[in-house]
């Protein structure tokens, strides 16, 4: 049994009322305020290793220069299968919205002011939209990992590849097949090192083609097999 | 991950069927119904016992035996059986599959041999031939039966049941019956032809000569009991209920030896996506047992996809709020309907009219959610879906909304109606019951629909509205009733698109402000339409402004390609347009096209077609998988000037 935190909605409120966080440079969350909107969860077979996600979150932003973009990608590479492991949740657990808030707000909110300063909207970062969870900053490496980790062979290539290419994590965890495991593994495997510019045109004509075939009849093999047809045909038509 | 295999849907439809008829027929307890499927698969002694039992053979002159008959039955060409005659080229006698439905908590077969009104009687009339099974049996008990013998390889089903309650002091439980439904056959020596129904019951002239048939077999003494053992029927206890068996159980249409481990897992899959509502509530509990005495009981990891529906419908007392707050947050709204006034003709105190409404229970999906529709590898069970139900929590299906997501969030969402609306243990409001009675009544046979037209039993029933109402918890008036919930504001102009990219067909647009978004502006006798020919996507239109007294106008075209959420990704060029009437001038605009209309003309016709969209490209399939060949849509929108603006 693990004690899960999670900031209620009326914590999420209090930070979109605020006036300086996150709008303002070093700011910080209002912690104190917040502490009095934690419930808690308590969840079998889940576990959360907070040691060592502090540790890797800490040497991330010593070894990686936040400053340049690339460096900021490699970090999200890096970190998105250990921040997985770390949190050990059950999928229903991880869609509650309230645990990614207690964990940017209250637990890593440097890590995140640091990872997303250059952006406009760091206040989605700390807490996702109201539509969509993904844009949680810890819940989107989650979820992308949990996407793309190949549980039969234990290991996170997949998810390394998704999130070395800013355009590629966007487009499989914004649009609206994300959710199907073997797309998301597909688009890591065929396409990580395309262009983002041909990722551009690759996801548009995948997204077309899906107004006349059903995804979820479809294996990661012939996804793939897609995808690479999709591929030849932009690179030989530009 | 999905597997390859998809649900049988037969088998979703004998299991509905036997789960509604058990569910009907609960008693009025707090305890669940309980039904067990329980498989078995006879062979040696075991076989030899239940074939003497059902007097499978002997019995030669007169033919009494049932062998002889579904031999026999197998020639009539009329009623061709091919399942019946793989039966009888494939059994040896060696091994008998036999699928034994025990309900427990339930009425049994009560009522007397020929009343037709209680569940006994409704089992054994004659629905097997001439009588059609139309939608004047919506909503009764008893006629779902009928899919039973469809799963007997011999068509042969038998019936042993304690009922509640019984007429005569000797009707002492246990009731057995049995029955056969064969195609007519003949006796080639005897010049005797034998019609569809064979029974098994109580050898008694009299009685089957009042009846036309043999009456049941009560229990003396432990002769019936003993009897009902031998045939794989005896009940699980003393307690009332039914225990059917299907008699070499096979699946319609397929191989006759179905694994019971897979049916096993399809049937728990069925019964929780049709009877979640029930079991959810501790109303019904189903259960299936294999050859090798593994029991299993249906939940929610049988088709986890209907877990979203779940905790939607769980939130039906608790949620006030008709918004959406987030991922996994439900809103609760109505739809309302108008259910017309009784005929006095057919009933005795006839309702009046009421207007009233339902309840719709909204859930924006989270991440989980789509993950368990995909676990659950069923078309029903996914995103934008609308489970509806009434009293008898059965979802009677599954209704896909998916554009009404286009525009807004993805949802599920369950429409309760009727007895469905009131609390546990409450008495529905007149209100409530006179929606129940309004939709039992529009069910056809299968319970899996609520059908206003074309349906009989309905007009026979109401006097006023019924198409549109019945239509109206499906079609538009639901539809609006979820985008309040899912949609964006219109009005907040965040990017939502302008209506007449959503509906383009539906008007145009005029130089007249005020009439700006307003209603339709064009009268179109052939709506511009658009179709896939030979590479190219072809078009067609014919209509003229609805004011007659215009200025010049003209009409835009457009190809827009489509993607996976139906909004238009880009545009195919326009290659080229025709108009048939003349007067007209035409100006393409990069992919689009213009055509100019003079106010003296009133109407036009035009045909066209696009580039060829799979130029280049080795095969039509491939065109589909590189996303060239997509849905398409034709948006034509029109200026009309009046005489205001000249």
């Amino acid at each position: 049994m693990t004690t899960i935190h999670v900031l209620a909605d009326s914590g999420q409120d209090l930070v979109k009322s605020h006036d300086s966080f996150p709008a303002e440079e070093d700011s910080e969350p209002p912690a104190d305020e917040l502490e009095n909107h934690l419930r808690t969860l308590e969840v079998d077979e889940a576990t959360i290793d907070y040691d060592r996600l502090d540790e890797a979150i800490e040497a991330s932003m010593t070894v990686f220069d936040l400053g340049r973009r690339r460096q900021r990608t490699a970090m999200d590479s890096n970190l998105a299968p250990i921040v997985h492991q770390c949190i050990d949740v059950p999928p229903r657990v991880a869609a509650v919205p309230g645990m990614w808030h207690y964990l940017t707000l209250l637990r890593y909110p440097d890590f995140i002011t640091s990872r997303w300063s250059q952006d406009d909207d760091l206040q989605e970062k700390f807490l996702g939209t109201q539509k969509d969870l993904y844009s949680n900053h810890l819940a989107r490496l989650w979820w992308g990992a949990h996407l793309t980790y190949d549980e039969e062979e234990d290991h996170y290539l997949a998810t390394h590849r998704l999130f070395n290419k800013q355009r590629l994590v966007n487009y499989v965890l914004d649009s609206s097949f994300r959710r199907y495991r073997p797309a998301a593994i597909a688009f890591a495997e065929e396409l990580w090192d395309e262009s983002g510019k041909n990722i551009t045109s690759i996801a548009k004509r995948f997204n077309n083609s899906l107004s006349t075939t059903q995804l979820e009849s479809r294996s990661k093999d012939q996804i793939r097999d897609q995808l690479g047809k999709i591929r030849n045909y932009v690179e030989n038509t530009n | 991950m999905p597997t390859e295999k998809a649900l049988d849907s037969e088998l979703e439809t004998f299991v509905r069927e036997v789960l509604q008829n058990a569910n009907d027929q609960g008693l009025p307890n707090d305890d669940p119904v309980k039904v067990t499927f329980e498989f078995n698969r006879l062979t040696g002694d075991d076989l030899d016992e239940y074939l003497e039992a059902l007097q499978w053979t002997g019995q030669a002159d007169p033919p009494a035996n049932l062998e002889w008959h579904v031999e026999r039955a197998i020639e009539n060409e009329q009623a061709r059986d091919p399942g019946l005659r793989r039966f009888v080229d494939s059994f040896e006698g060696d091994e008998l599959l036999v699928l034994t439905v025990h309900d427990e908590n339930t009425t049994g077969l009560v009522g007397e041999e020929d009343d037709s009104s209680q569940p006994y009687g409704a089992l054994v009339k004659d629905f097997g031939g001439s009588e059609k099974l139309d939608s004047s049996s919506g909503g009764s008990h008893g006629v779902g039966k009928t899919v039973l013998w469809a799963f007997s390889s011999i068509s042969t089903v038998i019936f042993n049941s304690g009922p509640r309650e019984t007429i005569s002091a000797d009707e002492e439980p246990p009731r057995l019956i049995g029955r056969s439904i064969l195609p007519a056959h003949d006796h080639e020596d005897a010049n005797r032809t034998y019609t569809n129904h064979g029974w098994f019951g109580y050898a008694d002239d009299s009685e089957i000569d009042r009846l036309g048939r043999p009456p049941s077999l009560w229990d003396g003494g432990n002769a019936v009991s003993e009897l009902a053992d031998t045939l794989q029927v005896d009940r699980p206890s003393n307690e009332t209920g039914t225990s059917i068996g299907v008699v070499g159980f096979r699946i319609p249409g397929e191989d006759m030896h179905p694994e019971p481990e897979d049916l096993s897992e399809q049937f728990r899959h069925a019964a929780v996506k049709h009877f979640w509502p029930a079991i959810s509530r501790g109303d019904l509990d189903v259960r299936v047992r294999t050859p090798d005495g593994d029991e299993e009981v249906a939940n929610w990891n049988d088709a986890p996809g209907v877990r979203p529906f779940v905790e939607c419908y769980s939130q039906l007392f608790e949620v006030e709020t008709d918004e959406l707050e987030g991922p996994g947050s439900v809103a609760k709204t109505t739809v309302d309907i108008t259910v017309p006034e009784e005929n006095e003709g057919v009933l005795d105190a006839p309702d009046p009219e009421y207007e009233t409404t339902v309840d719709l229970l909204i859930r924006q999906l989270n991440p989980t959610d789509t993950e368990e529709f995909d676990e659950s590898d069923d078309r029903d069970l996914s995103r934008n879906r609308v489970a509806r139900l009434r009293g008898a929590q059965m979802i009677v299906d599954y209704v896909d909304k998916s554009s009404v997501a286009d525009r807004g969030d993805d949802f599920v969402a369950v429409l309760v109606c009727g007895e469905a609306q009131s609390p546990n243990g409450d008495t529905p409001t007149p209100e409530q019951r006179a929606v129940e009675k309004f939709l039992k009544r529009s069910e056809p046979t299968q319970h899996d629909d609520w059908q206003g037209s074309k349906n009989d039993y309905l007009k026979k029933h109401y006097r006023g509205t019924i198409v549109k109402e019945i239509a109206a918890l499906e079609g538009e008036r639901l539809e609006r009733a979820l985008a309040e919930v899912v949609q964006e504001d219109v009005e907040s102009g965040d990017g939502v698109p302008d209506m007449d990219d959503v509906a383009p067909i539906m008007g145009g647009r005029t130089n007249d402000d005020e009439s700006k978004g307003g209603g339709p502006v064009m009268d179109w006798e052939e709506e511009p339409g658009t179709w896939f020919d030979d590479g190219n996507w072809m078009f067609y239109g014919k209509g003229g402004p609805i004011d007659e007294d215009h200025g010049p106008w003209s009409v835009t075209i457009t190809i827009d390609r489509l993607d996976v959420d139906e909004s238009s990704s880009d545009s195919i060029p326009v290659q080229s347009v025709k108009p048939l009437s003349p007067g007209v001038g035409i100006v393409q605009n990069g992919d689009s096209v213009t055509l100019d209309v003079d106010e003296s003309i009133h109407e036009i016709e035009f045909e066209g077609s696009s580039e060829k969209v799979v130029d280049g490209i080795g095969d039509v399939r491939e065109a589909f998988e590189i996303g060239a060949i997509t849905e398409a849509r034709l948006d034509v929108s029109a200026e009309i000037e009046t005489e205001d603006d000249s």
